[in-house]
């Protein structure tokens, strides 16, 4: 129990020193909360390199934000918030540039072409996770890689989506029965 | 059964953040701050030489509109004008009726004097 008030202590004291213009302390808070961001940004998108970009954003924009911040012990997950929103609108995005380009199939067979010299060291895994989420709604990728990714509790995550613990249980509950159909293959 | 997926997604993580180049993502992310910052003092010291430069000029403005007589030129050149007598003017001090100013009534008056030129028809 110490050992959490002190890792609050020391987020609050960073993210003070942040707001300040400390640059070095922002430094640290990103060395703290990375992977984290990486692992739940991975875990809505499939793609690394776009995860990668997700997060890169959503990191500038919590240093943009910091003002905003009322309660600074809450800034990992205030932080997951921002990623997760990015997450979504990186979603949405690809899911236009999918329907433009099933308009055109000349663009759609070039961009095949592109995909299939690009990943040619991806492994089917990767590829089928990353189909795999595309299959499923915002709202259940959020659920599943904050809860079922990260390992936030239900409430947390309730908190971060805006929503309620029944509500997310649901989120969870139907993107594992999605999942369990899309990569069937790969789970026997 | 129920968490094979998430052990699924969290197996497909975990490879892929295996070899995930970490300083390298922080370092771009200060690097973009760093970017953020001078464009935010450049904006800054515009805006400020802005404003002193909008200020300057609602004080000249201000002083010309205030004080539009205290040009030294505009001045000597109204009282030389007020001054003069009227009979220095060429003009007035003329006897040649074209070029006498139409000022004041006229009358016309018939003459029955021949030798008289037409223009002495003309009494002002």
């Amino acid at each position: 129990m110490s050992d959490i008030c002190q890792e609050q202590d020391g987020i609050v004291r960073l993210v003070q020193s942040s707001r300040t213009g400390d640059r070095a302390a922002f430094d640290r808070l990103v060395l703290l909360h990375q992977r984290q961001a990486m692992t739940l940004a991975l875990g809505m998108l499939g793609n690394r390199d776009d995860a990668a970009e997700v997060v890169q954003e959503a990191l500038v924009k919590a240093h943009l934000g910091l003002r905003n911040l009322t309660q600074p012990e809450r800034f990992p997950f205030w932080l997951l918030k921002i990623v997760a929103n990015e997450a979504v609108s990186r979603r949405r995005a690809a899911r236009r540039r999918r329907i433009v380009t099933s308009l055109f199939a000349a663009a759609r067979a070039r961009e095949r072409l592109e995909r299939s010299c690009d990943r040619e060291n991806v492994d089917d895994l990767q590829r089928a996770v990353e189909r795999a989420m595309q299959q499923l709604t915002d709202k259940q990728a959020r659920a599943i890689a904050l809860f079922g990714l990260d390992g936030l509790p239900q409430s947390e995550v309730a908190r971060i989506m805006g929503c309620s613990t029944e509500a997310v249980r649901w989120h969870v509950h139907r993107a594992r029965q999605k999942l369990r159909v899309l990569l069937k293959e790969h789970l026997e | 059964m129920d968490r094979e997926a998430d052990e699924l997604l969290r197996q497909n993580a975990e490879r892929q953040l295996a070899d995930f180049d970490w300083d390298r993502q922080r370092q771009a992310v200060m690097k973009r701050l760093g970017d953020a910052g001078i464009r935010n003092a450049r904006r800054t010291v515009a805006i400020r030489i802005a404003a002193a430069a909008a200020a300057v000029l609602v004080v000249v403005v201000g002083y010309v509109v205030m004080h539009p007589l205290d040009r030294p030129d505009q001045g000597a050149a109204e009282t030389t004008a007020a001054s003069e007598p009227a009979e220095n003017d060429p003009l007035l001090a003329s006897t040649d009726p074209t070029t006498i100013l139409l000022t004041g009534s006229m009358r016309l008056r018939v003459s029955t004097d021949p030798t008289l030129a037409p223009h002495s028809l003309w009494e002002q």
